[in-house]
């Protein structure tokens, strides 16, 4: 485990800001200010639930859009074939099956898992394929649709 | 609100005319309009009941809120209004 700069999202009626903090620092809200211990692991940076509700004020809170287990950050790629050029910030929720639905909030993949390591490998292989789909019909895409390509081509880059 | 992942395919090919995209790894739908895919919907490896975690991720991908997909499983919102919600959030 390694500590070091995080980003942190806080929603927002119209999308997402993101807050770069330090893992363990603390960050300056709106109008308050409050501590998010974390942890960053191999491929992703967790954070735990019952831990922001015990460090954050409850306004603030409200305003994190976190599911039951959190957020993640995908951090790398298993594919030899891509790479990631950044992070990609993922919620992390429970299924009532128990298993682990991570998704982010651009173009609305999803990866689901018994572990999260799980959730995540899925993820990218939805990830990917997409972008490669994309890609290929990009001419036969809507406006919108573009622009999530575009999205996934300032994050993914072919090795 | 629990669905049946079989009952998910049917509801998009055979009421809202999501057509399946060939590929290998993945089981895919896509809306089209006007000759151009407006929306991409992953069943991948789904099987039996979806529960509304993992529906939020699909109707994410639909473009439409848990409600929003309520009244199109129960047939209150018909292709057209599937239409005009995506014409009002930008995404044809």
């Amino acid at each position: 485990m390694a500590t070091g700069q995080a980003t942190l999202v806080v929603g927002q009626s119209t999308g997402f800001r993101e807050l770069p903090f330090a893992v363990g620092g603390t960050v300056s809200g709106k109008s308050s200010v409050f501590s998010i211990p974390g942890k960053i692991s191999y491929r992703s940076l967790y954070f735990d639930h019952t831990t922001l509700t015990k460090s954050v004020e409850a306004p603030v809170l409200e305003q994190l859009r976190l599911g039951p287990e959190g957020l993640t950050y995908l951090m790398h790629l298993k594919s030899p074939d891509y790479r990631l050029v950044r992070p990609i910030l993922l919620s992390v929720q429970s299924s009532e099956s128990g298993k682990l639905v991570t998704s982010d909030s651009h173009v609305h993949m999803y990866g689901v898992g018994e572990s999260l390591s799980e959730a995540l490998v899925a993820y990218e292989s939805m990830l990917i394929d997409y972008f490669e789909d994309l890609a290929e019909n990009h001419d036969a895409i809507s406006d919108y649709l573009s622009q999530q390509l575009a999205w996934m081509l300032g994050v993914i880059e072919k090795v | 609100m629990a669905i049946g992942a079989r009952e998910l395919e049917d509801l998009l090919v055979g009421k809202y005319s999501f057509e399946r995209i060939p590929g290998k790894k993945h089981n895919k739908y896509g809306l089209f309009v006007g000759g151009k895919r407006v929306a991409t919907t992953y069943l991948s490896g789904l099987t039996g009941d979806i529960d509304d975690t993992l529906l939020g991720a699909i109707t994410e991908q639909m473009f439409v809120t848990m409600g929003q997909f309520k009244g199109m499983k129960a047939c209150h919102i018909e292709p057209n209004g599937y239409l005009a919600i995506l014409r009002e959030r930008g995404r044809l």
